[in-house]
């Protein structure tokens, strides 16, 4: 009896720290869609994998990851936006399944020191097992998307979007605006604007051995 | 081309849908994509009433956004995150006005003869060889304006990619696209902003829709009517922009049926519609693709890789040895989503990326192949595919010779993307280790847009679904324009291919019609 009881007060207190550890104690999400732990996950994530760096502007911490993967998630339809929040899960909870290395190893990946969260993200890269691999490669791409696609990055390397006028053609005076009905076209003949030709949008010199 | 304005009144989108509606046509092509956009303007052109359906919407320059994510899951089919059971690998196809031409690079290429030659002997053709398509390949070319890219929007990183080759004593060459005055922006996957790119839905579109075609966007078609050896329609439902929330239901009658919805929709379509077609049991069989694999090198000053054509330099050297080489660019965050490593390593890769080439890569893997099925629940495919050991050897050969060229090229490190192997080599002699490499498919990150064969032409109705013609066997009047009647992979960037056999397919049917 005494020993039953025993094992039914170890389980319950196991299933408590498991929930403690898997789902307590994040802080408020930072988006419309993504949750608590998967706002928290992705801070997390982001901070591993982008220290910062002198020639880059912002470190994955100061990327705003989370609001970047908020916006991704509405752009998503319901069966893509599962998979990228189970991807997100596996990631999270997944040290609960597989320990990180080092003390304190089962915990929830937020929860992780930034060694231990490097360590672990490295398994994952270097496993023989292609679907944890391939898992890695699917967070860091929406990561990097995220961070390397942000603004301030993109600048400091001279990688900034051009800024293009958009050429308003023929065609684009039959196409309304996406969701708007036929009327809403935004442009009429007056706007038309493709020039010919159109300038390359960087000089042009010969090298010097093709110049005769 | 003709004269007359194009006006908006033959076009639907999402929002003229209020109720459930039927329409009548001679014609009703099923897809906007290069394939189907030639079709409807080629028989609208001839005089017949032709509608053309698509599940995407048209989208404008204002629209073209250059976050990769965000484009992905708005011009891409399941956001891009499509991929086969079998080999992981993102498989990206287009739902938009145009098709994959709104978001392609723009390459025509014509195959050589011995592609059709091969096509022609093993899958018992005898009217596509080459010179039988010459007179469509140039009408394409002339309405389109395809040419060589100059050297003025190169750019460095694809000149560095033909001074490797010369380097090295391989043939190189500008790539042909269909594209009028272009910049060097390098946006051809977002979607051109400077509507430089000839994409369909600003060429044979509009001018279909001059000749009298009507364009209904935002219909996604569930399937083909018909019964004993005719078709008379289409019905389907009303989907919402981005989201697919499905709405009113509709029907569209009409004489000839062509289907052009792509290699993976299309035999879905068939599938789902009680089997049409299938007398033979190939449609959906026989999935080939060209599987691509990209290679980065970093040189040592800034190459200013934002400027220049996006695929605008190839390599035909190692066509016949199963593979092809060429230049790519897409927005930065996308090109460097492939970079190794992770914390400090990674940063400092990516702070090296305005010195950084990308190259890449493709297959003609005619030994991997896989099929397409039908979902119980929605008309997105299900894919089997796998990628053949043999063909993943080609792949690596493939990396290897990307790897030569970047050293030849002047590259201090190159990273070949293979897992097992070291994420970076700093001399040739090093990259030669990729010589007697044992990669396993799985190691190698791969992601294809060329997709052909599930309902293969072939001269015998038993191995077959289409004709020479693209009619399909066992019907009177039911059309398939699209990679899917490729027999096997055309080795090179197919969306020329699809163009001209639409092109064939539609004068013949001006007459059957």
């Amino acid at each position: 009896m005494l020993l039953g009881v025993t094992i039914v007060v170890l389980f319950l207190i196991f299933v408590g720290v498991l929930i403690k550890r898997a789902w307590w104690g994040y802080p408020p999400s930072a988006g419309q869609l993504l949750g608590r732990g998967e706002s928290a996950l992705v801070k997390a994530a982001g901070e591993a994998m982008f220290p910062p760096h002198p020639g880059l502007a912002v470190d994955g911490g100061q990327a705003e990851l989370a609001r970047y993967a908020d916006t991704y998630l509405q752009a998503l339809g319901t069966s893509q936006r599962r998979l990228i929040r189970a991807m997100f899960l596996l990631f999270e909870q997944g040290p609960l399944l597989f320990p990180a290395r080092g003390v304190g190893g089962f915990r929830r990946f937020s929860s992780l020191t930034p060694s231990q969260r490097l360590a672990y993200l490295e398994d994952w890269a270097q496993s023989r097992m292609l679907l944890r691999r391939v898992a890695l490669s699917a967070l860091k791409a929406v990561l990097i998307l995220g961070y390397f696609g942000h603004d301030e990055n993109l600048r400091a390397l001279g990688l900034e979007a051009w800024e293009i006028e958009p050429v308003i053609c023929e065609a684009d005076l039959l196409y309304p605006p996406i969701g708007e009905p036929r009327s809403a076209v935004r442009w009429t003949r007056s706007d038309l604007n493709v020039e010919t030709p159109r300038k390359p949008l960087r000089p042009f010199t010969k090298p010097a051995a093709e110049r005769g | 081309m003709n004269e007359a304005s194009p006006s908006n009144e033959s076009l639907r989108v999402f929002a003229d849908y209020d109720r459930d509606f039927v329409e009548e046509a001679d014609v009703v092509v099923v897809g906007s994509g290069p394939s189907g956009s030639v079709v409807t303007q080629q028989l609208a052109e001839a005089g017949h009433r032709v509608i053309l359906v698509e599940e995407g919407p048209p989208f404008t320059p204002s629209e073209f956004v250059q976050d990769s994510n965000l484009t992905m899951a708005r011009t891409l089919r399941e956001a891009g995150l499509r991929s086969p059971i079998g080999t992981f690998m993102p498989i990206l196809q287009a739902i938009c006005l145009g098709g994959g031409s709104l978001v392609n690079s723009a390459m025509c290429l014509r195959p050589p003869p011995f592609v059709f030659d091969d096509w022609c002997s093993r899958f018992e053709l005898s009217q596509t060889t080459r010179d039988d398509l010459e007179p469509h390949f140039d009408a394409v070319a002339k309405f389109l304006g395809i040419a060589p890219t100059p050297d003025d929007v190169q750019g460095k990183r694809n000149l560095l990619f033909r001074d490797g080759c010369r380097e090295l004593g391989y043939s190189s060459e500008p790539c042909e696209r269909n594209v009028q005055g272009c910049r060097g922006s390098g946006e051809c996957f977002s979607g051109c902003r400077s509507r430089a790119k000839q994409s369909m839905d600003i060429t044979y579109i509009p001018e279909a829709m001059r000749c009298g075609a009507r364009v209904l966007t935002s219909l996604q078609v569930n399937r083909v009517l018909g019964a004993g050896r005719r078709v008379w329609g289409v019905e389907g439902r009303v989907v919402e922009p981005f989201t697919g929330r499905p709405g009113a239901h509709f029907r569209i009658h009409a004489r000839v049926v062509v289907l052009a919805a792509g290699c993976m929709a299309t035999p879905v379509l068939l599938m789902r519609s009680g089997g049409l077609a299938n007398e033979s049991g190939q449609v959906g069989q026989n999935l080939q693709m060209h599987p691509g694999s990209t290679v980065a090198g970093r040189y040592p000053d800034f190459v200013d890789p934002l400027f220049g054509g996006t695929q605008s330099y190839q390599s035909l050297q190692f066509l016949r040895e199963g593979f092809k080489l060429e230049t790519m660019w897409s927005p930065p965050a996308a090109q460097a989503v492939r970079t190794p490593g992770l914390g400090e390593d990674l940063v400092d890769r990516l702070s090296n990326f305005n010195r950084t080439v990308v190259w890449d890569g493709i297959v003609g893997a005619n030994r991997s192949l896989g099929r397409v099925s039908a979902r119980f629940d929605s008309m997105d495919p299900v894919i089997r595919w796998r990628l053949h050991p043999e063909d993943a050897g080609i792949l690596v050969r493939a990396i290897h010779e990307l790897c030569r060229i970047h050293f030849a090229a002047g590259a201090d490190r190159v990273f070949p993307g293979i897992a097992g192997l070291p994420e970076h080599f700093d001399s040739v002699e090093e990259a030669d280790v990729l010589r007697d490499a044992s990669v396993a498919p799985g190691d190698l990150t791969v992601a294809s847009s060329h997709l052909f064969c599930t309902t293969r032409m072939h001269g015998d109705a038993k191995q077959g679904v289409v004709d020479e013609w693209g009619k399909c066997y066992g019907l009177d009047n039911l059309y398939i324009a699209d990679t899917g009647i490729f027999p096997a992979c055309p080795s090179v960037n197919p969306m020329f291919t699809a163009l001209a056999l639409a092109h064939r397919q539609a004068h013949a049917l001006k007459d059957r019609v």
